[in-house]
């Protein structure tokens, strides 16, 4: 074992590996910086190159402009409120407020820090108890995805930023949205009227992209064309540090973004052994869980720490946990997953039960070019940081134009598909409406996700259980998490009456 | 250091990484006499687009052009397939092709193509798997007490398939209304989720693709039946669906299609190339690894092997009521 471990470290500990690795971060931090790009573009671009490469450098470069991508994504995300995953949407709900008063560095670095925690810790649980895990996960029906996805619903109240009320209609319509396309229960096809191109549905990354960022760059076009300032086309893209405390986490904010960053780990690692969530979800559920378990939830929305350290250190941690199910198991739990499938295939290591038996070096080297992605996230994150200091002194009126560009060759890129632009672009539209009216679109997104993931795995299980409803608290998973929900929605209401405050129950008090 | 040579092929890649791999000017024929766009219409790393990217690199060397791969999924595989439709027939835009898009696709939902008259068929390379599989710890020991099981208890036997219309449904279904039995299928969106409810204990039976084989390899999991008219070399002892005695299979064929009215010499010069490929170790073990079957049919056998399908497939999905017959 000892031996076995040695020679994986060896193999490894190449500067050879060491600049595979570091060039994948770095090229999947600058992808993941341009809105519209993910990690998933520079994985696809890299992939042929892989099959030249050991495994064991091969799947951790290609893991590490993955983990790049998450991490770079929430750089525009923070600062200009343009962000390119639901991850990073959840990120920047307080990320971009801390950026707004000045605490872009704080931000960012809390968003480093938090992602290098998640990363490593679930790391080191795919490397402890990969083949236990999986074995648990697999516990999990189709009855206890559709209970868990209840449960994750219940972060619309979280992220509402006026009534929860907005928040609940803003989330419909995603649901509405999510509907559009192929049913995949019947195989009959849903609102496409008739449109070829809304097959399979709309595409989530430039609806996505659309809402949150395209939105942002409009209204700060109506902002900028409304003011007869002068002065309105020289501000910058955020504003200046007014302290050094403002550019660094504190000692007095350690132990609120230790605890955020615990419990966006802890769910970031489960929500990634289960297959097929992924990191949207892992990020929302972490923002709304650690803005529940928070002593100043008021803070939550307002710019705090704790609401960039828990989304961020969740999506993390998916990168790790996702391997859980897709090394043990064979079983890709999202795209990332799906297309590492393919690459360990083609080195000729299928995943599944027997891999650890007739590849357990490789497997070791493998986890050891993880961590080594994990310890160089940290010096390139850094320079990334500091890079991003210069682009912050950018004028908006200059550097908005440039992120309209970038978000329509993004979305090109993704599918080769012009149709993406436009429902892009119609998206963005919608989503500068909703704002107007005081929605908030990331609550559209929540939607758009869970709607379709809850009504399918609640038909699946009522496939299963032949039409009895009852299979969701039979089930005791299922029922744990119905119960937490019920729990959940009650408490918030006690909450606020403790409060003796009239306002709804998950709402911060619109502006 | 043994492992030199590779981190040098490495660097050369990265280079072909950012553009397509290019072996210039080689060819003597006037054509190709530039680049060609293989379009594929699913997205880059699975199954279908390994098996294309290493068809088309070693196509290309014998081309003397090479081959852009692009990767433009949607649709379900018919926003690709639209624009091969409508592309000039030059020969310099080609697209995977397959029994999924091209026969049962149009049944399922309005294509803005007549898949019979659209394309031409150029060779085709290889096969998706469909096996059908149960827990090692399940009662039914042969695809016979399966069915008999699903016969004496109409809708209890849980099937889980990728998708409604996918092959895996259509196999199934036609094999359970043959033998007048009835299952409950249950769509899972791709056939690795399916294994994973599969081994999970949530369903009867899964009816997968290669994504079952390691689990059959640990055995956890036992094979009844391959649903195509090949054997597994790793799996002798597996019985084909024709070996159990019934006169059909599921032809779940791949290949590479262009535009409808190419010029014959251009798709005899295309057919020769990718034949050749196919010789390549590199492909062959491509093919291997991601427990895909090799086939070859020239031009003409893709075609008449197009329409028959087309017709075999629309006949189940009609009976089925599904798709286009759904009944409103």
């Amino acid at each position: 074992m000892i031996h076995d471990i040695a020679q994986a470290v060896a193999l490894v500990l190449t500067w050879q590996a060491v600049l595979w690795i570091t060039l994948g971060y770095s090229f999947g931090s600058l992808l993941g910086a341009i809105p519209g790009l993910t990690g998933i573009v520079g994985i696809a671009l890299l992939l042929p190159l892989s099959y030249y490469l050991p495994p064991w450098v091969a799947i951790p470069m290609l893991m590490a402009i993955s983990k790049g991508s998450s991490f770079g994504c929430n750089i525009p995300a923070i600062l200009i409120n343009t962000p390119g995953t639901p991850a990073a949407a959840a990120t920047c709900l307080d990320g971009h407020q801390l950026a707004l008063q000045g605490r872009s560095g704080k931000a960012l670095k809390a968003n480093l820090y938090a992602g290098l925690i998640g990363d490593t810790f679930s790391d080191i649980v795919l490397i402890f108890s990969a083949g236990l895990l999986a074995r648990v996960a697999l516990k999990f029906g189709p009855a206890e995805y559709a209970s868990l996805m209840v449960f994750a619903l219940t972060v619309v109240g979280a992220v509402s930023t006026g009534a929860v009320i907005k928040g609940v209609m803003g989330a419909a319509l995603g649901v509405l949205l999510g509907v559009v396309g192929m049913d995949m229960i019947t195989g009959v096809s849903r609102l496409t009227f008739g449109v070829i191109e809304l097959g399979d549905g709309i595409a989530m990354i430039p609806l996505m992209i659309g809402l949150l960022a395209l939105s942002e760059i409009f209204l700060h076009a109506e902002k900028l064309l409304a003011s007869r300032d002068a002065d309105q086309g020289r501000v910058a893209t955020v504003p200046p540090p007014r302290h050094p405390d403002d550019s660094r986490i504190t000692r007095d904010e350690v132990p609120r973004f230790a605890r955020a960053t615990a419990i966006g780990a802890l769910i970031g690692t489960v929500v990634g052994a289960l297959p097929g969530i992924g990191q949207s979800v892992a990020a929302f559920v972490g923002y709304g869980e650690a803005r529940r378990f928070s002593p100043n939830p008021e803070a939550f929305g307002r710019g705090s720490i704790e609401g960039v350290a828990a989304p961020e250190a969740a999506a993390s941690a998916v990168n790790g946990a996702n391997l859980i199910p897709l090394l043990a198991l064979g079983i890709p739990g999202d795209v990332v997953a799906a297309v590492l499938l393919g690459a360990l295939m083609i080195q000729g290591l299928a995943p599944g039960p027997l891999l650890f038996e007739q590849h357990r070096v490789t497997v070791f080297a493998l986890y050891a070019g993880m961590m080594i992605t994990n310890l160089i996230h940290w010096p390139v994150g850094l320079v990334f940081i500091r890079a991003s200091n210069l682009v912050s002194r950018i004028r908006l009126a200059h550097m908005m134009p440039v992120v309209f560009i970038l978000c329509v060759a993004g979305t090109f890129a993704l599918g080769n598909s012009v149709f993406d632009v436009y429902v892009m672009i119609i998206a963005g539209v919608g989503g500068a409406v909703l704002r107007k009216g005081g929605f908030a679109p990331v609550t559209v997104v929540i939607g758009f996700i869970l709607g379709p993931l809850l009504e399918n795995s609640a038909r699946q299980a009522l496939l299963l259980s032949q039409g009895s409803f009852l299979t969701f608290i039979t089930r005791p998973i299922s029922l744990f998490f119905l119960v937490l929900t019920a729990a959940s929605i009650v408490g918030s209401f006690l909450y606020a009456r403790q409060r003796g405050s009239a306002a709804i129950p998950g709402a911060t008090t619109s502006e | 250091m043994r492992s030199l040579p590779r981190w040098s092929r490495a660097a050369l890649a990265a280079f072909g990484a950012l553009g397509a791999v290019a072996f210039p000017g080689t060819g003597t024929a006037a054509y190709p006499e530039k680049p060609i766009t293989f379009l594929v219409p699913f997205t880059a790393g699975g199954a279908t687009d390994l098996t294309a990217r290493a068809i088309g690199k070693v196509a290309a060397k014998d081309l003397g052009q090479p081959m852009v791969i692009v990767n433009k999924p949607g649709a379900g595989g018919a926003a690709a397939l639209a624009e091969l439709a409508k592309a000039a027939p030059d020969g310099y835009t080609l697209a995977t092709f397959n029994a999924i898009v091209a026969a049962i696709g149009p049944h399922m939902r309005e294509m803005p193509f007549d898949a019979k008259k659209d394309f031409t068929p150029i060779m085709n390379y290889g096969a998706y798997t469909t096996f059908i599989a149960v827990r090692a710890a399940a009662p039914w020991k042969s695809l016979k007490d399966l069915v008999e099981y699903a016969k004496a208890n109409p809708k209890v036997l849980t099937a889980g398939i990728s998708a409604i219309g996918a092959s895996s449904h259509l196999g199934m279904a036609r094999l359970m209304a043959e033998n007048k039995a009835e299952a409950t299928f249950v769509p899972f969106g791709g056939g690795a989720p399916a294994v994973a409810a599969l081994l999970g204990g949530h369903l009867g039976t899964a009816v997968v693709s290669g994504e079952i084989l390691p689990h059959v390899r640990s055995g956890e999991v036992r094979l009844l039946t391959l649903l195509q008219d090949a054997k597994v070399k790793e799996f002798p002892d597996l019985k084909n669906i024709r070996e159990l005695g019934y006169d059909w299979d599921l032809n779940s064929w791949l290949g590479i299609a262009g535009p409808p009215g190419m010029n014959p010499a251009v798709v005899k010069t295309l057919e020769q190339a990718f034949t050749k490929a196919m010789q390549d170790p590199e492909f062959k073990d491509v093919m291997e690894k991601l427990a895909m079957l090799t086939i070859y049919h020239d031009s003409a056998t893709a075609k008449t092997v197009l329409d028959k399908s087309y017709d075999e497939f629309g006949a189940i999905v009609k009976t089925l009521g599904i798709g286009l017959y759904t009944k409103k």
